[in-house]
């Protein structure tokens, strides 16, 4: 027989999620209940995604189908997209919208969701067409909200989820315990980008800043954890605090190829870009740290460095949590200004920090 | 001190040179200032002994060629956006990919030459074409007549001006829309507004152009003029230039150039023109392969060359991208009606292909938006009897005439009596006077 005195309480974190979410998907445009179990659903099962045991990192954009004009074209336009399914409007439709694209969701491909009056209807479509084009997700921090309703879901950090929509508001969900980052994983991927691309001639800055947003962003997502310095590109030899690592003879660079592959529109261009990046991906994902120049060149990867007597002391006054990728980060912080003019961390479970040296 | 001047006006063609009507051949090739001492001779020594194929051959190269080079100096990416190919960018060698037909249509709209003289030039193209093909040559000669008409078509349009150019107020529209951002309230951008279509359309293709192509502070009129205008110049645009102007969002896109392509999202999200924006860039495939088509069609041995590259185009498919949907069926319609000559008869079951996958929507959307402003359409059955015959057997065969067609002129177009033909030509005329440069 039951105690009647014994209590039971079932407590979820959904419905206090629910609130804030319903929130943000109304602020974005969305008028019906649906798009807002949908957005819920969303917010859980990208948190950790997994298929056969392998995490994936899907970007799904939800879209509002039941207005006016063709979000999408607007967000990728001349992307190509292709249908797989529909749903109805229920809890699943999420959930089966990632079942069957999450695992095409890969490299250019991403999902979209489309909120229509009867059901939704999804597939993929690719959010760039080029390695240096406008991507759906830059193409909508860029938007406008007469742009429709629109909110781009995607895995940030482990168990993080970002939202954004077409106004510009983001929305960072986590669902662990780690405090927030103070401000979105997306913006310290452009941060990063903006200081690799610093000194890059004006005429293919802002393209070069766009690429590598995508690309350092596409590298570290799914990494086990990233240090990445960057030193001034006037800087004709690496610091000998940088040695013990393997230092590249020749800078390699990625505005050549950009460059090479905007102008002559070839494949073998393309191939020489895409054969840079796969590089650049092998060594962020290796231990170490990995030296970028601020003319977008790689400089040094698998550096290792060590604290000073000096730095020791510091380091051991403000000691912080974390590992030796962490440790790592907290010296090169000290060194920004000397040796690194930014530096940047992610850790395995996406904890993301960027900082750069004080002008 | 010269002042630039940045007006937008409307510009009339180049006159041409006048030349008697009574001038010997010899009194013609004298007025060709582009040629040398020696080209004169050598024209007219080949008048004298009857050469009229290679001194029409020779004189057609001559002129078109310098046509083409002076077409290059607007800029090739300027070409490519007027011509509606993506595949032309600023490398692109103005002699092998401009084709001769193109250069012909794209100086009437600039008016380097006058919608008359663009005529004969096609006329010319065509006899050249015709005779040049080895198997005729062997069978039927050129008549002097014909020869002294490519001769005189040459000379008045293009080899008798020391050097030919678009009118300054052309060069003057670029300038402006480069160098200046207008206001909104400025009387020139409502002058724009209420011009003539053609000149609405090449504004357009500037604009667009220098989105493609401009740097810097040029880049930044391009953008601040195409939030000004475009809006504006929206509700009077067609079909096919708002195709092209979500086609050049789509390429902005793609080829990463982040400042123009944010500017142009703009204008597309003022004028509510997404649907425009095409879900793929494939139809830069379904343009470059029209564009083989036509090059054929009015190139040597036409009817040779046609059937590889109509049978390409078929193979593509049917489900054409709208941005490049004008330039597919004009190279399929080029195909089924030949010319005066005749049709290439291997090139038609690939042609058949394409018009029998058609859809109501696409006739209907061709007829409506497309043909009163395809040239090379209106061209033949303006003025060749052959292809008007196999026009009115297409209408019948594809039933065109119960197809929505609000259009009158257009209307008239669509019979299959072969007792209405001169109603065809009518129309046709009056279409093409409608769609050149001066209407």
């Amino acid at each position: 027989m039951p105690n009647a005195h014994s209590r039971s309480t079932q407590m979820s974190i959904r419905n206090s999620l629910q609130g804030m979410l319903a929130d943000f998907v109304r602020a974005a445009g969305f008028q019906y209940s649906h798009a807002v179990d949908a957005a819920c659903e969303l917010v859980f099962l990208l948190a950790a995604y997994r298929e056969e045991d392998s995490p994936l990192f899907p970007e799904l954009y939800l879209i509002d189908g039941t207005v006016e004009g063709d979000v999408l074209s607007a967000i990728a336009p001349g992307a190509e997209r292709i249908e797989i399914g529909s749903t109805s409007h229920d809890r699943r439709a999420a959930s089966d919208a990632l079942k069957k694209c999450a695992a095409l969701a890969t490299e250019d491909w991403s999902i979209y969701l489309l909120s229509g009056a009867t059901q939704f209807t999804f597939g993929i479509f690719r959010a760039y067409q080029l390695p240096y084009s406008v991507s759906a997700s830059e193409s909508l921090q860029a938007a406008d909200p007469s742009i429709g309703a629109v909110i781009l879901f995607r895995n940030c950090a482990a168990n993080c989820v970002e939202l954004r929509d077409g106004s510009g508001h983001n929305l960072e969900v986590s669902l662990t315990s780690a405090p927030p980052s103070g401000s979105p994983v997306s913006t310290l991927f452009g941060d990063l980008a903006a200081e690799v691309s610093a000194n890059v001639d004006a005429e293919i800055k802002d393209t070069t800043r766009g690429y590598l947003t995508r690309l350092l962003s596409d590298i570290c997502r799914g990494s086990h954890g990233a240090l990445i310095g960057v030193v001034p590109s006037s800087q004709a030899r690496l610091p000998a605090m940088l040695s013990d690592g393997v230092i590249l003879r020749e800078r390699i660079s990625f505005v050549q190829p950009l460059k090479e592959a905007i102008l002559r529109r070839n494949d073998s261009a393309l191939a020489l870009l895409r054969s840079r990046e796969a590089l650049l991906r092998g060594m962020i994902r290796g231990d170490g740290i990995t030296v970028l120049g601020s003319d977008a060149t790689i400089r040094a990867f698998r550096v290792f460095i060590k604290p000073t007597a000096n730095e020791s002391k510091l380091l051991k006054e403000n000691s912080v949590p974390g590992g030796a990728r962490s440790r790592a980060f907290e010296l090169m912080k000290l060194r920004l200004g000397k040796t690194f003019g930014a530096v940047f961390f992610r850790s395995q479970d996406g904890r993301t920090a960027f900082e750069r040296a004080k002008q | 001190m010269s002042t630039v001047t940045t007006d937008l006006t409307v510009w009339n063609p180049t006159q041409p040179l006048q030349i008697p009507t009574s001038a010997s051949p010899s009194q013609i090739a004298q007025c060709a200032r582009q040629l040398t001492e020696r080209d004169v001779r050598s024209v007219v020594q080949a008048f004298e002994t009857g050469s009229y194929e290679m001194v029409s051959t020779f004189v057609w190269t001559k002129a078109v060629v310098a046509l083409k080079k002076q077409i290059a100096t607007l800029g090739m990416e300027f070409v490519g956006e007027m011509l509606g190919r993506p595949d032309l960018h600023a490398d692109s060698d103005p002699l092998t990919s401009i084709g001769e037909h193109e250069a012909v249509s794209l100086a009437e709209d600039l008016g380097m030459v006058t919608p008359t003289d663009a005529m004969r030039m096609k006329h010319a193209l065509e006899l050249v074409s015709h005779f040049a093909d080895t198997d005729k040559a062997a069978t039927q000669e050129m008549m002097p007549e014909e020869a002294v008409m490519v001769l005189r078509t040459c000379v008045v349009s293009v080899l008798g001006n020391p050097k030919i150019a678009p009118p300054l107020e052309f060069a003057s529209l670029r300038r402006a829309l480069e160098n200046k951002t207008f206001d909104p309230d400025d009387v020139e951008v409502k002058n724009v507004i209420a011009s003539p279509y053609f000149f609405i359309r090449t504004t357009l293709s500037v604009l667009l152009s220098v989105l493609k192509t401009g740097k810097g502070a040029q880049l930044e009129h391009g953008i601040g003029n195409a939030n000004v205008f475009l809006p504006r110049m929206w509700p009077a645009l067609r079909q096919p230039e708002r195709w092209q102007t979500g086609q050049a969002y789509a390429e902005l896109a793609a080829e990463g150039r982040r400042s123009a392509s944010t500017g142009l999202k703009k204008v597309l999200l003022a004028v509510k023109g997404f649907d425009y924006v095409p879900e793929t860039l494939r139809s830069d495939t379904y343009s470059a392969a029209a564009h083989q088509v036509l090059t054929a069609h009015f190139g040597y041995n036409n009817f040779l060359n046609e059937p590889e590259p109509m049978r390409a185009l078929a193979n593509l498919g049917t489900t054409i991208p709208l941005p490049a949907f004008p330039a597919c069926m004009s190279a399929t319609l080029c195909v089924r009606l030949g010319n005066p000559w005749g049709n290439s008869w291997d090139a038609q079951f690939s042609a058949s292909q394409i018009l029998e996958g058609l859809r109501k929507e696409q006739w209907e959307y061709y007829l409506n938006h497309c043909l009163k402003t395809d040239k090379n359409i209106l061209d033949k059955l303006a003025s060749d009897d052959r292809p008007r015959r196999r026009w009115a057997e297409l209408v019948g065969e594809f039933d065109l005439k119960a197809k929505e067609v609000p259009d009158k002129q257009v209307r008239r177009l669509l019979t299959d009596d072969d007792q209405k033909l001169t109603v065809v030509a009518h129309a046709a005329g009056q279409l093409r006077l409608r769609a050149a440069s001066q209407s």
